[in-house]
């Protein structure tokens, strides 16, 4: 089998290329930080096995952050073709991690990409002259329209590199060949890079990286591998002292590798003088912050407005009377006809059926949600907006690129907990990791849609934004809290690179959302139906394994009713809602479906009309209605976050993740719910709003009044 | 005049101080401060990082931010926290502690 990894600079075209060649449809956008973790792909062609593996964005084999760690592991320890993807607009920067590879004999192909734009602004490279130059295989290619062939393959997995040889004696191009005799090669790389063989150096000509070499040699008994691999940041089996001193060097070596490269490319690459890749006519208002902010509320309520009361639950509506029509009822017009079995019948329509329904009523919702975050992402925008809310961001202890994380946590928490790698400190990833749960998910939109229709009628699509503003409110505040005690800062730095402002392709666009669409159903399908059908078989069984349409006889009631004094205080104390929350915790989708199989509703109009119906097994009063949809909101991440959280983050945080949450859903679900009841919500929540105004313009006023000072920020004034 | 020269000291005693050795150019033709002191749209040449942890200094070096470097600054934000910089036909953004410890004089 061939291995072709896929690594280069962050969005330069390595997940487009990765879903080009193996026809997926991974993660794609135009933003520093899509892809946080490596992704695989087997393929046959033409009777052989390839394996693709598309890995995160790294700059230098010196690691700044946890996603380039994965890279740089999956990079030295498997044994694979190297396929070093650049941009052609940033060259110079893209061919660094080259220069590395080559020290540590990791060969190579280069393929630069977006080579159009690059054209269009007056470059120009010349492929040949760099693959002379560079002595590696320079190909040209647009990662967007590539296809898999047996001459591509033969191209790029090739494993033999043909050097080139050197043409004229151009000075620049026998200052090349000097180096090049004397360069650092491996002959054997195995499995863990352990037993690289460095060939020894010739002394004949100074090389760029002999002479640091003979430097360490001259003040440490240490050998050419460990050397070499201390430069790229690999420090094995070297004392604090060695370290120490060949961190001195770093400065030295950084700057003789660009001096290589300019060299390199002097002839091969020229730049219109004024160039300037991820500048745009449009950045005098996408970086105006008062612009930015309005557009991107704007823009954030709009979608919510058309995915969740506009557009969305008439695609969901005609998608469900087609499945009736074609599907459901034909079924179960032939079931009664085989059979007189109720318990038979319920389950199917019951159980079964409508947790296909539930399913499909949100699939449109989902689709539509990802296109919005697509154009986001397409466009160059996230960048813009990181910069734009890097400095109120920062405030709470985050930085720009959380704002990335928070609109992915939109979509799916689980999603977004993995993208904390993109921070580049430890500290920095728990916390965006923590504080990622209490934005509400996709998940949870069904059952706000549902509660607040049913109870706050023609406001209950402020009730909707109302959740998902306190969501991010309650996200901030635990992210402050957090940065006091916890994990105190260490300064974030944020560096990242401004795409440009891309044209939106629509067609990527739609794809994109059938793609989520499709995985959603298949992610969430399965879990739902199946746990449906057990959560409908226990609410409709009792001890002595008998059928009952009574639900409150049943097994799960039971040990719901056991339980469900500690809600009393906030008013969820029915045995029906605590087992859709009990439920919950496997998938926040299940809620929904949970409650119409306690109410026996079928569709979502029954299902409302039953949630305000006492004499359903799950109802609600105004005042409960709001304390569950709290609830909902805050209180446990689901099975697939916590277990990612565990990983990320360690059992510690992810213990804390759950107790807090559940602390500060009880809480806030508590003083909704006796606000509510005693008439005092209103006067709560103005308090709470006027709070929040006084105390960002006491800060404001502050700052403006007290600027930091710019020369020195040692010198605490106040 | 009198301002500038005012300046022109400033900048030397902070680059000594920052530095704990005298430029080499004796002539002191050349001026310094830190990135962030420069205005919008000024083209400047990078002279040294200062006062970074080793981490954040070898990346900005590895970046292409190294001496001699030239450096502009496109944008600022509202509370000049995060800077948006051009520099080798690039657009980054830093955090000001960062523009802090680039010292750097006029193009």
């Amino acid at each position: 089998m061939h291995k072709v990894l896929l690594i280069g600079n962050p969005n330069v075209g390595k997940s487009t290329l990765f879903n080009s060649l193996t026809k997926s449809h991974e993660h794609t956008g135009n933003f520093h930080g899509v892809t946080v973790e490596e992704k695989r792909k087997r393929i046959t062609f033409a009777g052989e096995q390839y394996e693709f593996v598309d890995l995160p964005g790294i700059y230098s084999l010196n690691t700044f952050s946890f996603e380039e760690d994965v890279s740089k592991n999956i990079l030295l320890k498997e044994a694979s073709t190297k396929l070093l993807v650049c941009d052609a607009n940033s060259l110079r920067r893209n061919l660094y991690i080259s220069l590395q590879m080559n020290e540590l004999g990791l060969e190579h192909k280069i393929l630069i990409n977006n080579y159009d734009y690059f054209l269009r602004h007056g470059g120009k490279i010349d492929a040949k002259k760099l693959e002379q130059n560079l002595g590696a295989r320079v190909e040209i290619i647009d990662a967007k329209k590539i296809k898999l062939s047996k001459e591509i393959l033969n191209i790029y997995v090739d494993n033999s590199t043909k050097m080139p040889i050197a043409g004229n004696t151009t000075k620049e191009q026998k200052i090349f060949a000097n180096q090049k005799n004397d360069m650092i090669y491996s002959k054997n790389l195995q499995n863990n890079g352990k037993n690289l063989k460095i060939s020894k150096i010739s002394n004949k000509n100074a090389s760029y990286l002999n002479k640091f070499i003979e430097i360490v040699k001259s003040k440490f008994n240490l050998s050419n591998e460990q050397i070499v691999f201390a430069f790229n940041g690999e420090f094995q089996n070297l004392e604090e002292e060695q370290i120490k001193f060949i961190c001195t060097l770093y400065p030295q070596i950084i700057k003789a590798r660009y001096d290589f490269l300019d060299a390199v490319l002097f002839d091969c690459v020229s730049v219109k003088k004024d160039f300037v890749y991820g500048a745009s006519k449009l950045d005098k208002f996408l970086l105006n912050p008062i612009f930015m902010f309005v557009a991107f509320l704007l823009f954030f309520f709009l979608s919510i407005y058309v995915i969740f009361f506009g557009v969305g639950p008439l695609i969901s509506e005609f998608l469900i009377s087609v499945f009736n029509f074609v599907l459901i009822n034909p079924v179960l017009n032939l079931l009664s006809l085989i059979t007189n079995n109720m318990w038979l019948i319920e389950f199917f329509s019951g159980g079964v059926i409508n947790s296909f329904t539930i399913v499909l009523s949100f699939l449109p919702q989902v689709c539509l949600l990802f296109i919005f975050l697509s154009i986001l992402e397409d466009s160059g925008l996230i960048s813009r907006l990181a910069y734009v809310f890097d400095d109120f961001l920062s405030f709470f202890g985050l930085n720009g690129k959380s704002i990335y994380i928070i609109l992915l946590g939109l979509g799916c928490n689980t999603m977004s907990t993995l993208a904390s790698r993109n921070a580049n400190n430890k500290n920095l990833k728990i916390k965006t990791a923590l504080v990622n749960p209490y934005i509400s998910c996709m998940a949870r939109l069904p059952i706000f849609v549902l509660v607040a229709s049913a109870f706050f009628g023609t406001k209950s699509y402020f009730v909707v934004v109302g959740l998902y503003l306190l969501g991010l409110v309650v996200a901030l505040a635990m992210s402050c809290f957090l940065n006091k005690t916890l994990l105190k800062n260490t300064e974030s730095n944020l560096l990242l690179e401004f795409p440009p402002v891309r044209g939106l392709d629509f067609k990527h666009i739609f794809q994109v959302g059938k793609t989520n669409a499709v995985d959603f159903t298949k992610r969430v399908f399965g879990v739902v139906v199946s746990v449906g059908i057990i959560v409908w078989l226990l609410s409709h069984t009792t001890f002595s394994l008998a059928y009952t349409s009574t639900i409150t006889n049943s097994i799960l009631f039971f040990f719901a009713d056991k339980i469900s004094f500690v809600f009393v205080p906030i008013g969820l104390n029915s045995a029906g809602i605590v087992c859709a929350l009990i439920v919950g915790i496997m998938a926040k989708e299940l809620i929904v479906s949970t409650i119409s199989i306690s109410n026996n509703a079928l569709t979502n109009s029954a299902l409302m009309l039953s949630l305000t119906m006492a004499s359903s097994a799950v109802h609600f009063n105004t005042a409960s209605a709001l304390s569950f949809l709290i609830f909902s909101l805050l209180y446990c991440p689901c099975i697939s976050n916590l277990a990612v959280l565990k990983k990320e983050v360690g059992k510690f945080y992810m213990w804390f993740a759950i107790i807090s949450q559940f602390t500060i859903a009880y809480l806030l679900s508590f003083v909704a719910y006796q606000g509510m009841t005693h008439g005092i919500i209103y006067p709560i929540i103005a308090l709470v709003v006027a709070a929040i105004i006084l105390f960002s313009a006491a800060y404001i006023i502050k700052k403006v009044k007290h600027p930091k000072c710019l020369t020195c920020n040692k010198c605490g004034k106040k | 005049m009198k301002r500038l020269n005012l300046l022109k000291v400033k900048a030397q005693l902070r680059f000594f101080y920052f530095n704990n050795s005298y430029i080499q150019n004796p002539n002191l033709i050349d001026y310094f401060m830190t990135l962030n002191e420069v205005k919008l749209n000024t083209p400047c040449l990078i002279k040294q990082i200062n006062d970074l942890d080793e981490k954040t200094k070898i990346r900005l070096m590895e970046l292409g931010i190294v001496e001699n470097t030239k450096i502009m600054i496109k944008a600022r934000s509202v509370f000049k926290k995060t800077l948006l910089v051009v520099f080798n036909n690039s657009c980054f953004t830093i955090k000001e502690n960062v523009a802090n410890a680039i010292v750097v004089n006029y193009a």
